[in-house]
């Protein structure tokens, strides 16, 4: 079932006015998982559905496989859907809900049978083949509703942050359920979530959206080391990437008192917002660029420690990700080093980066 | 919040006794009444235990033959005529109100919400109130004398729709999405998907319908003259009118009973799924 899915230009402008999606161009292979991730707002829901053909689209062409479908009924499109509340029939057995659909296409009932059966045991929900949902508990509810997705064999899947109802628990285990049998059907995805965890460990690549507009697309390790943009730098990574502002002459930075020669040539001059995560500072003294960190707020995670503080001569707060138990107090001071490789440039004006 | 205080809950109780009691005793009275011969009744004082006619006046009101004189109206045949007029009624109120419910939340048409305000007004307009141009109406249309011209002009219900309406809109939209992706049309989500899902709005209505249906007094007075199309509601009010003669106390409450029995039966079959209609809503 491997077909491609191709958006072209696609927008969104309502009636009123409002400019929903800008313009945005997107090629998923077959077989591919494309990730939308973005804040509540970002357009990337609107985006879903206008591929589904919940919402109309008013700008650009969309096609699956060869076919044109800007104008088709969604039953028409050969997609199925995952909804954020699971959406199931709620006076329907699990049977039956996940049949309808092949029902209403006027399946052979012996097929549908066969079908509903191999799906229901590949999700292991066999045994509750005659439950109706209210029956279920959320992770049974949302194997269903991905099985009504599956049993359909469509061209496209399209999830609407179908974890987003599940304790962390659970979610972990189902994001890897979903890759695991996306991976095993080989179907084409597109992906909705505002959780960027979620978006990294699934993703063949990731879109960002950022109102309205696709700010990057790539795959995941690409958009965590080359972000091209403060946001994406900012929304990608946990937790998330120190900013600060500074200078940039002849290849010398100048981040307050600090001065730093870069090693790469950047042919800028002028004002940068540079980027640097919390894990890329490290104690230890085998690093060319040393910072002091005034210690204000500690947050111990067990594995890791977020240790909060402030540099003197530079006014935003940082935030460092250091390996193992708190190393230190609130209030005392901290050396720690990064290598200039690790820094992300900025264009202070454009917003673009420039290293 | 659960209380425990004795003297509380023998005044609440006293209370609701005494309720009880207020609501049921005219209803004993008419049983009591139902039960003894006339003389017994036009004696002046009201017997307060049951006699021992009790088969025989009920099977006199019923007009089955008993060599006794019985009353001046069919009482099987008006009450067909009641079940008739209260069934059409509720189902065509259910069947309309139902469907213009579902075109107002579930479509986008120009008028919508004015429709919507159209029907709503017409909440304030009780029977009673239009009845003189409605009689017109009917009359112009050959309708007076027939089942059609009992049920049609009773049928239109802006509470029902208002109800129907405020329970779509608690339908979540995602589902109208799952079953459109399911290639389900309109016509095919209202069958397999709302229909169900209403089934205890439809119960409740339902009770509430069929009552109002069979309680029709002034509108089956006014436009039936032909004995074949009376209703038993409007015609306790006929066994009365007798002239001279004495009241046959001891049919007509037979009758009375009778007439209240079908709602009271609708009303305890369908009273679980009545209660669940009104106070949950099943999602």
């Amino acid at each position: 079932m491997m077909s491609n899915l191709s958006l072209a230009n696609i927008g969104k402008t309502y009636p009123n006015g409002h400019q929903a999606i800008h313009s945005l161009n997107l090629d998923v292979e077959p077989g591919e998982l494309i990730v939308l991730v973005g804040p509540s707002g970002c357009g990337k829901s609107s985006l879903l559905r206008m591929i589904a053909g919940l919402e109309t689209i008013t700008d650009g062409e969309l096609h699956i496989g060869e076919q044109q479908v800007n104008r088709l009924e969604p039953a028409q499109r050969d997609i199925a859907m995952v909804f954020q509340n699971y959406a199931l029939y709620p006076h329907m057995s699990v049977f039956d809900n996940m049949a309808y659909g092949l029902r209403n296409r006027r399946t052979p009932k012996a097929q549908i049978r066969q079908q509903v059966e191999s799906t229901a045991e590949m999700l292991q929900l066999e045994q509750l083949l005659e439950r109706k949902p209210r029956q279920l508990s959320g992770g049974q509810r949302q194997r269903v509703a991905m099985g009504r997705a599956i049993v359909r064999q469509p061209k496209v899947f399209l999830f609407d942050e179908p974890l987003s109802n599940l304790d962390a628990k659970l979610r972990g285990q189902m994001r890897i359920e979903i890759k695991r049998l996306q991976r095993r059907l080989n179907t084409t995805t597109v992906y909705v979530t505002h959780d960027q965890t979620e978006a990294m460990t699934l993703a063949d690549r990731l879109v960002v959206m950022n109102a309205g507009r696709a700010e990057q697309i790539g795959s995941p390790l690409d958009v965590y080391h080359r972000p091209q943009t403060p946001f994406v730098a900012g929304f990608i990574g946990s937790s998330s990437m120190n900013f600060i502002t500074g200078r940039l002459d002849h290849h010398q930075l100048q981040l307050g008192e600090l001065r730093i020669p870069l090693k790469q040539k950047v042919d800028f001059n002028g004002e940068v917002i540079v980027g640097l995560r919390p894990e890329h500072l490290h104690r230890g003294t085998d690093y060319p660029h040393r910072i002091e960190l005034d210690v204000s707020l500690l947050e111990q995670l067990g594995a890791d420690t977020l240790v909060h503080g402030k540099v003197p001569g530079l006014d935003q707060e940082l935030i460092v990700r250091l390996k193992g138990a708190a190393p230190c107090e609130p209030g005392t001071r901290l050396s720690l080093g990064f290598h200039c490789d690790e820094l992300h440039l900025f264009c202070a004006n454009s917003q673009q980066r420039i290293n | 919040m659960i209380e425990n205080r004795p003297l509380l809950n023998l005044i609440s109780h006293l209370t609701l006794c005494l309720g009880v009691l207020v609501v049921a005793f005219p209803i004993w009275i008419a049983f009591v009444a139902s039960t003894h011969a006339p003389e017994a009744l036009n004696s002046g004082t009201v017997p307060l235990w049951p006699g021992d006619r009790f088969l025989l006046n009920y099977a006199m009101a019923l007009g089955l033959e008993t060599g006794q004189k019985t009353l001046n109206v069919n009482l099987i045949s008006m009450l067909g005529n009641s079940l008739v007029m209260a069934l059409g009624i509720t189902i065509g109120k259910l069947l309309i109100s139902m469907l213009a419910a579902y075109a107002i939340v579930f479509f986008r048409f120009r008028f919508r919400m004015l429709s919507f305000w159209l029907i709503f007004i017409t909440l304030m307009l009780p029977v009673e109130v239009r009845i003189m141009p409605t009689f017109e109406v009917v009359a112009d249309l050959g309708m007076l004398n027939s089942y059609s011209g009992l049920i049609l002009p009773l049928i239109a219900s802006a509470t029902a729709t208002f109800l129907f309406r405020q329970f779509f809109l608690t339908v979540p939209h995602e589902l109208i999405e799952a079953a459109r992706m399911d290639g389900a049309g309109p016509i095919r989500f209202f069958i397999d998907i709302l229909l169900p899902l209403s089934r205890t709005n439809l119960a409740a209505l339902f009770v509430i319908m069929f009552i109002y249906g069979w309680n029709q007094y002034l509108w089956p007075l006014l436009i039936t003259t032909d004995e074949h199309y009376y209703t038993v509601v409007m015609s306790i009010q006929r066994m009365l009118s007798v002239g001279d003669a004495e009241v046959a106390w001891h049919l007509v409450m037979p009758s009375t009973l009778m007439a209240m029995l079908p709602p009271v039966l609708v009303v305890i079959l369908m009273q679980r799924l009545f209660i669940k209609g009104l106070v949950e809503t099943e999602k």
